[in-house]
């Protein structure tokens, strides 16, 4: 390095004082805002909000009138539309299996004769009818009597 | 975007809410003589039933009774005066709390009753002022052979409390 290179250098690095806050001044923002552009600023913050609450406004009536069209449908399938069902015609269908086989006496229906009679067969066999073993539970006695009862009495009794 | 997560949700909820809204309420609570919350009057009265056998014995029957005006419901079953039928009678549980009933009781024994007796009696909570019509269809009343024999059923209101 020659004599003439180190004065060079020596010269880059001496710089004033001052450049720093020329610097500063020369690109710093401008932080003052006018009174004007305040209100302006204020004016235009104030038009975005009302422009805000319009559009929810304007939502609503739709949000209204979806919910509600919503809550008709849902009401609509929650309702039961389906046909009343037609009386049965009882000589077109087949006996029940189950009710056929507390029809003890055979007359057709299954009433309170079957139990009666069923009674009375238990009363005067000592080896009861296995055929009237109508709750399945392997025995002939008055809990098939109370089965064929209230088959008589249900309310509901199918085909029979 | 978030407008549109709570509008259906608005709709998923009101899809929720307004059918069980739209339910019928189920009755409330009553209690005899007085209003109930929906001010509808009611009281409890029996329904006293009796056939009327002549001169034979009357070994099983059977007969159904529903309510054709004003509103009931069947509250509860009772056995009749005779001690052959003093038991309470086969009927459905189901029929409880509606307006109609099938009941039939049967008896082998020897002690049988002939003539007009009570052999059963209904227990009703009448709902509303209207005062009910009954019909009742006696459908059994056999000997004790388990024949059919000639019967006449009728029935008495008995005292509303």
């Amino acid at each position: 390095m020659t004599k003439a290179d180190k004065n060079d250098n020596n010269i880059l690095f001496q710089v004033s004082d001052q450049l720093p806050h020329d610097l500063k001044d020369l690109f710093q923002p401008d932080s003052s805002v006018s009174p004007q552009m305040d209100w302006a600023i204020l004016d235009r913050a104030q038009q975005q909000l009302q422009h805000q609450a319009r559009s929810k406004r304007r939502w609503l009536p739709w949000v209204v009138s979806v919910a509600s069209a919503a809550a008709v449908v849902a009401i609509l399938l929650n309702l039961d539309f389906s046909p009343v069902p037609a009386p049965v015609d009882q000589s077109a269908h087949p006996i029940s299996p189950v009710l056929a086989a507390t029809d003890i006496d055979y007359s057709g229906r299954v009433d309170i004769l079957d139990a009666f009679t069923l009674a009375r067969h238990l009363e005067t066999s000592s080896q009861p009818d296995t055929r009237w073993d109508v709750n399945n539970d392997g025995l002939v006695n008055n809990r098939d009597v109370d089965y064929v009862a209230m088959a008589a009495v249900r309310l509901e009794k199918g085909v029979l | 975007m978030k407008r549109a997560t709570i509008t259906l949700l608005i709709v998923i909820l009101t899809c929720i809410v307004v059918p069980v809204l739209a339910r019928p309420a189920q009755e409330d609570t009553v209690t005899s003589g007085v209003e109930n919350k929906k001010g509808i009057e009611t009281v409890f009265a029996p329904l006293e039933i009796y056939i009327d056998s002549g001169d034979q014995e009357l070994a099983a029957y059977q007969f159904e009774l529903r309510a054709v005006s004003g509103k009931i419901k069947i509250v509860g079953v009772e056995g009749g005066a005779h001690p052959a039928y003093q038991e309470p009678p086969y009927y459905d549980p189901a029929a409880l709390a509606r307006d109609r009933i099938i009941i039939a009781a049967f008896n082998t024994s020897a002690n049988l009753p002939q003539g007009k007796i009570r052999i059963a009696t209904v227990h009703l909570q009448i709902l509303g002022t209207e005062t009910p019509d009954y019909e009742i269809n006696l459908t059994v009343a056999a000997s004790p052979d388990g024949s059919q024999i000639p019967a006449t059923i009728t029935l008495v209101q008995g005292e509303q409390k």
